[in-house]
This record gives C-alpha cells, sequence and structure tokens, in this order.
C-alpha cells in the first residue's frame, strides 16, 4: 500500500506536522547559520574532543566524519574523535569516569537517559541555554524538543534526533500466508503468528534478555493505562498492585502462549533480534529509526511499519508507538565550556540545513528541528515511512525514557525477561519489577 | 683498703665472649632489622597507599548516599546499611555467592586434585593433557564468555548436540533461564578454575616421594585411597592454600562472567555480591549502595577465609 504522494512534499509536510504538533509553528523564519564568519571572530583555536555512541563505519558516523572535514577546513582547527560504542550505557559510563578525572571531551553526543537527566545538576555537562539563544538555535530546534531537554537547571543540551520505535512488518512473509495487512489487533497477530510459524517463520523479535524487551514489555504493560496513569506507574513502580498493569502482563502471557514472540525469546538481544529480521528468519521486529540504514535493501522493499497491536478494553483507539525527541542531544562539558569559542562553529554547524538534512538522507536520523531547518529530500522508502505514515497509523505513549528513574531503568531488563520465559507467572513477574523499583529505594 | 664498689666482677674468659657475641648479635639485629625497614618503607607505603587507604575509603563511602559517580556524595552513616539490609536483592544476591562459593571451590579442588593425580603418573598424551588444562587460564574473561555464549545461546552448541541426540526435550536457553542460570555461572567457574588447579596441585603431588606411594601400592592400595589417604594428607596446607585463592578469586572475579554472560538475571536469580557491587555502581546510580555490597564481600571473603584456615587445621 504505497502512497501515490510525491515523496519530499510528504516529508516536508510531515516534518511541518511535526513542528505543529510539537507547538513551535510560530518560528518559521529561521536562518542557517554563518558557521565561516562566526568561528573566525576569535583568535586561534584550541582542538575540540567529541565523544560518541555512533559508529565510525556506521551511517551516522560517515556523516559524521564528512562535518568534522568540513569543520576543520572551515576553522583551520581539529577535532579529536572518540567512539564509546556499546548499548548507550557505556558512553555514559566513560564521560563519567573523564569527568571525574577532570579529562571529559568538550562535546558529547547522547541521548537523554538514566544519568545522563543529571548531569547538568551534578556538574558534568553544562546547561545551554544561553547558547541557544545567541547562536541563533532558537528558531532552528523545535521548541518542543528544548522543552523536552529542559530542567530546573536549565536546558542539558541541544536536541538533534528524535526517535520512533515501530514494529517492522515483513510483508512478503505475511503475504505467503495470506495476510496483506499489517494485523492492528492482538487476536489479528495471535492468528498471523499460528500462521507464520506453519510456514516456518519465527512470528515476532525482541530482545527479550535487553532494553529491546524492556520497551516492549513497557509498551504492552501500557496498553490498558491511560498516558497520565502510564507516567506515574512507570516512575513509582507498583505494577502488581495496579490491575491494569496487571491486565498487560497477563496480555504478554497470553501472547507469550501463543507463540508470538519468536523462539527462546528470553535468551535474544538486539543483536539476535536484527539477524532474525534481516535474515528473514522472524516476519516481524521491534526496532527504531537507528536501524532503518542497515536493513537489506530487498528487505526494506517488503517492509511496513506499524504499532504493537491493540488488544480489546484498550486505553488506546489505534495499535501504539513510542516516539521521543530525545533520542540524540549535544551536550557540552565544563571543559568544552572553557574551550567554547572553537565548540560553536562545530555545533552550529551540526544544525546547518547541510547536515542535517544529510543525517536525515544518509543516516535515517529524525532531526528535531523546524520543517525548513531540513531538506529531506533522498531519504529512503523507511525513514519516509516513520515520518509519514506511521504517526497516521499509531497512538503515541509516554517514553520510558522519560519517566522511568535512572537507577531502575537498567536493572529492568533482568526482571523484565520473565515475562518472555515460558511458564512465568503474571505475580512472579510483577514481583520481580516491583523488587527492582524498591531495591532502588 | 677499700674495695672498689664500681669495678665490675670479672667473668671468666669464655663468658666475657659469649656476652661480646651477645652484644654483637643484637647490635647486628638492630642493625638488619632497621635496614630491612628501610628498604621495606616503600612497598609498605605503597600498600598503605594503594590497599589501606582505599579499604578506609571503601568503609566511608559505603556509608554514603551517592547515585552515579558525577553525583554529588552526602554522609548518612548506617542509615544506608539500614536500607541496604532491608533490601530483598541484597540477601538474594549474598545467598547466590555462599551457594556459588560452597559448590565451585570444593567441586573445582576435589576434580583438580584428581586430575592432578592423573597428571603426575605419566601415561601416555599426558603432556598434552597438561596443555589443555591450562589452556582456559590463557583466556581472557571476554574470550571465555564470548565461547560459552556460542555454546549456550538458544541456538548454540550444546542444544544443537542435545537435538542431535534426541534431548530436545532437554534443550533452553540456558543463560536465560532463572532454573539454569546461576548453576551455567558455577559451571563456568568450575571449568575455568579446575585445569590451573589440576596443575598446580600436580606440581606439589610430584614433589611426594615415590616410596610412600610405591609401598602403599605393594600393600594394596587403590588410586583412590592413594590420593586421599596418602598424598592429601602430606599436601594438606598445599591444598588449603589453593582452596583460598579459588575462593577469593571466585567471590571477586566471577562477576565479569555474569555481566557478559545473564546481567544477573533473568529476574535476579544470576546476582551475586560481585555482580550487584558492579551493577549499583555502573548502570544503576547507587555507588553507595554498591560499597555496602562490597564491604559485605569482604567480611564473607574474610569470614570464608578462617573457616578454610580452620578446616585444614583440623585436618592436621
Amino acid at each position: 500500500m504505497k502512497s501515490t504522494l510525491n515523496r519530499s512534499k510528504k516529508l516536508i509536510a510531515a516534518f511541518a506536522v511535526a513542528g505543529l504538533l510539537a507547538g513551535c509553528a510560530g518560528g518559521a523564519d529561521t536562518e542557517p547559520s554563518n558557521t565561516e564568519t562566526d568561528s573566525n571572530s576569535g583568535g586561534e583555536l584550541k582542538p575540540i574532543t567529541v565523544m560518541m555512541q555512533w559508529g565510525i563505519d556506521g551511517p551516522e558516523g560517515l556523516v559524521l566524519a564528512d562535518l568534522i572535514a568540513e569543520y576543520e577546513a572551515q576553522t583551520g582547527n581539529t577535532v579529536e574523535l572518540t567512539v564509546v560504542s556499546g548499548d548507550g550505557l557505556d558512553i555514559k559510563r566513560t564521560y563519567e569516569a573523564a569527568v571525574l578525572a577532570g579529562e571529559e571531551p568538550d562535546i558529547v553526543l547522547t541521548n537523554l537517559f538514566a544519568s545522563t537527566v543529571d548531569w547538568v545538576s551534578d556538574g558534568a555537562t553544562v546547561a545551554v541555554d544561553s547558547y541557544v539563544d545567541e547562536w541563533g538555535l532558537s528558531s532552528v530546534i523545535r521548541e518542543g524538543a528544548l522543552g523536552v531537554w529542559d530542567s530546573p537547571d536549565g536546558i542539558r543540551g541541544f536536541p538533534y534526533a528524535g526517535l520512533q520505535w515501530p514494529i517492522f512488518f515483513n510483508m512478503k512473509a505475511l503475504g505467503e500466508v495470506g495476510i496483506d495487512t499489517i494485523p492492528t489487533t492482538t487476536d489479528a497477530l495471535i492468528d498471523a503468528s499460528k500462521k507464520l510459524r506453519a510456514a516456518g517463520y519465527q512470528p515476532l523479535a525482541v530482545g527479550g534478555n535487553d532494553w529491546s524487551g524492556t520497551k516492549l514489555f513497557l509498551q504492552m504493560v501500557e496498553t490498558y493505562l491511560d498516558a497520565e496513569e502510564s507516567k506515574q506507574l512507570m516512575a513509582e513502580g507498583g505494577f502488581c498492585a495496579n490491575p491494569k498493569a496487571m491486565d498487560g502482563i497477563n496480555l504478554i502471557r497470553d501472547l507469550v502462549s501463543n507463540g508470538v514472540f519468536a523462539d527462546n525469546t528470553e535468551g535474544l538481544g538486539y543483536e539476535n533480534m536484527v539477524a532474525l529480521y534481516h535474515e528473514e528468519q522472524a516476519a516481524m521486529m521491534y526496532s527504531g529509526q537507528w536501524s532503518f540504514a542497515g536493513v537489506p535493501e530487498s528487505l526494506a522493499k517488503e517492509t511496513e511499519f506499524g504499532g504493537f497491536p491493540l488488544a480489546s478494553g484498550a486505553a488506546w483507539s489505534k495499535p501504539t508507538a513510542y516516539n521521543s525527541e530525545n533520542g540524540v542531544g549535544i551536550n557540552i562539558s565544563q571543559n568544552g565550556a572553557a574551550n567554547i569559542d572553537a565548540v560553536e562553529p562545530f555545533v552550529k554547524l551540526m544544525f546547518d540545513k547541510k547536515w542535517l538534512s544529510r543525517f536525515a538522507v544518509e543516516a535515517s536520523i529524525i532531526p528535531v528541528v523546524e520543517p525548513d531547518s531540513v531538506d529531506p529530500s533522498g531519504a529512503n522508502d523507511l525513514f519516509v515511512q516513520a515520518v509519514v505514515d506511521l504517526p497516521t497509523r499509531v497512538d503515541y505513549i509516554p517514553m520510558p525514557d522519560d519517566h522511568v528513574p535512572g537507577d531502575v531503568i537498567n536493572a529492568l531488563p533482568a526482571a523484565v525477561s520473565l515475562a518472555f520465559t515460558p511458564g512465568s507467572s503474571a505475580d512472579k513477574i510483577c514481583s520481580a519489577v516491583d523488587d527492582v523499583y524498591s531495591s532502588a529505594g | 683498703m677499700t674495695k672498689d664498689s664500681s669495678r665490675k666482677p670479672s667473668l671468666p674468659k669464655s663468658r666475657r665472649g659469649m656476652a661480646q657475641n651477645l652484644t654483637n648479635n643484637r647490635f647486628k639485629k638492630v642493625h638488619a632489622s632497621s635496614a630491612s625497614l628501610l628498604f621495606s618503607t616503600p612497598a609498605l607505603a605503597w600498600y598503605a597507599f594503594f590497599t589501606i587507604l582505599p579499604l578506609i575509603n571503601l568503609f566511608y563511602l559505603s556509608m554514603s548516599d551517592w547515585g552515579s559517580l558525577v553525583s554529588e556524595q552526602r554522609f548518612v552513616g548506617l542509615e544506608q546499611y539500614q536500607r541496604v539490609l532491608a533490601d530483598g536483592l541484597f540477601w538474594t544476591s549474598a545467598f547466590h555467592t555462599v551457594v556459588q562459593l560452597s559448590i565451585a571451590v570444593p567441586v573445582m579442588l576435589f576434580l583438580g586434585l584428581m586430575l592432578a593425580y592423573y597428571l603426575t603418573l605419566n601415561l601416555p598424551g599426558v603432556n598434552l593433557l597438561r596443555v589443555l588444562c591450562f589452556t582456559p587460564a590463557l583466556m581472557s574473561i571476554s574470550a571465555k564468555s564470548m565461547m560459552f555464549l556460542g555454546v549456550l545461546s538458544p541456538d548454540g552448541i550444546l542444544n544443537y548436540a542435545l537435538r542431535s541426540i534426541g534431548l530436545e526435550a532437554f534443550t533452553t536457553a540456558w543463560l536465560a533461564n532463572e532454573k539454569t542460570s546461576l548453576g551455567v555461572i558455577i559451571a563456568i567457574d568450575i571449568w575455568s578454575g579446575i585445569g590451573f588447579t589440576a596443575v598446580l596441585l600436580a606440581v606439589r603431588l610430584s614433589g611426594i616421594p615415590k616410596e610412600i606411594l610405591e609401598a602403599a601400592t605393594l600393600d594394596g592400595a587403590g588410586h583412590w585411597r592413594k590420593i586421599w589417604e596418602m598424598s592429601f594428607p602430606i599436601m594438606k596446607d598445599y591444598f588449603g592454600g589453593l582452596f583460598m585463592l579459588q575462593f577469593i578469586w571466585i567471590a571477586s572475579n566471577s562477576a565479569a562472567v555474569i555481566l557478559l554472560l545473564t546481567n544477573g538475571g533473568p529476574g535476579t536469580s544470576s546476582y551475586t555480591l560481585g555482580y550487584l557491587i558492579f551493577a549499583k555502581a555502573f548502570t544503576q546510580q547507587s555507588v553507595g549502595y554498591s560499597q555496602v555490597a562490597a564491604v559485605s564481600l569482604f567480611f564473607l571473603g574474610l569470614a570464608g577465609m578462617l573457616v578454610i584456615r580452620r578446616i585444614f587445621r583440623s585436618v592436621t
């Protein structure tokens, strides 16, 4: 079911809608920053250090490498890049250790998650409110995104990329078992799973043993909760005492017992999940926009996005999905603040329309900027779907990263893996999750 | 004629020489101890700076409310201990640690001694076996973990082997099944240490006079008796020392394997105190809590060593 509208127009329209949804339609008169002029205003610049979690050979890393080359050509300054790959926690640990040693990089590109939330109040990074205004970025970055990154201590970093977290459906595999549309109810999902298994496919792949499984668990728990109830539950715990949360956990158990998830999901990690989908052993997977660029071309053509199918009695009207404006941000350290003359042109370059567009088109980054600050023409089909089609198919529900306490969220995967283990009772699962909250105090 | 009272009574010549020797010896001892103190001072200073001070700091930090590494510390005293001791996760981890140590160390040493005895028999292929025994000790923890990930993952070698011999019913996600996860960690501990232990024990076994074992053979003693009733009593102090080393090693270092293979899960089924220290400090933003766990592990280790020492003393 491919739309016949012009893709570029759809994308631009989608960014406009995203801007409106974020409540910031007013700031339309953005001007691309003139990094060359600004950067040469001072004397000789001190080299800057940048830490990031994007792989250097991945699509984001390749674009960033070109950007760094341009920065160095424009300013005559050099950039020392440190890559800390891993599950997102590694870069935080590495950065925090560097802070303790007083050797932190000037800039760290990471998401707003776990301990990062308190970096400004802990003095590990600086608030960027004044830079946002002085560098003219308040008219580029969406106001809603700035709101997400705001805190009582100030704006915690420059919001750069958002995320979309759909279910990937391999329509070719579904078509082979006589299903032509994305399942939108859990009954349809169970039916599809049985047919897929009979045809030799694993149904829905997810990393039941890591953060991806935790996100899907919470998404399913949110099925029967409204937004405020979800936020409160995720912030405070109390799953066992919450009948609606228990309904969500029972739903998961029902799906597990009906074979919806791939075999041995409780032992799978994110990489296993991706491998199962990419090798077309599994017909569905649960991943985000960061993985769009890695989907094999032939499979990408067959992939459609949807939300997690809706159960009867759910609090939402459409299948659910997560989105967020805290996917990646540009954080400035104390060392960066001391080297701000060199940092400024780098940050401005990151928000230059040319580079925002390249990140969007080549690396499927979803910039959290005003619609006219990015030109997504040429973006791949999956990116288009995620930005244009997905919002019409799903209800976006509260994102755990924004509500689950930092000392809880990283301990959840071990507890949540029980939810995907055959034979675990709902009581046992909710107790394990509540224990994580109580242990965190 | 007055008697010179200040004059000391003269000693016989031989006694005088002895006294002189004693004085010289005392001087030499003082001199030697001063010299040894002088030479050992850098080492003692190093030890104090890098061991004693961090240990004191550990106790101080365990009484601090401290979230992530970069957050502010607040001294709360024993309140922190009250909080941790009231947490079920702490007791679960402590219980798993006791189970792990109670199984892994004795089994490793028991099998290690048997293997060591086999190595000393000098049968064909024993040199190859000696190399194989030592191989796990040469592997890094991450390499070992990757290897076991390949063996124990749902589509790993173990399940493949079980399926191929018709035992599909016994296949499971070994690392993600709460009934097997801790057992798997213990098995990896044993596998990692048994060969190394055997090689070390074989060195000591080969030092036992052959005549003793030959005499035992003539008296009709079998291998079992020669190991446990002849060799073991002779080398019990060495065995006890190795027991202690493996106890400390597993208590403090198996956390890395847990981190790489199970993350303490599923649920809390493979949490140990060693892993709890890591998890609370580096992933769950509770450095103060982790230091309480570290203090607990310290005392558990101390208690364990005293018990081991006592056991091997009583054997004497």
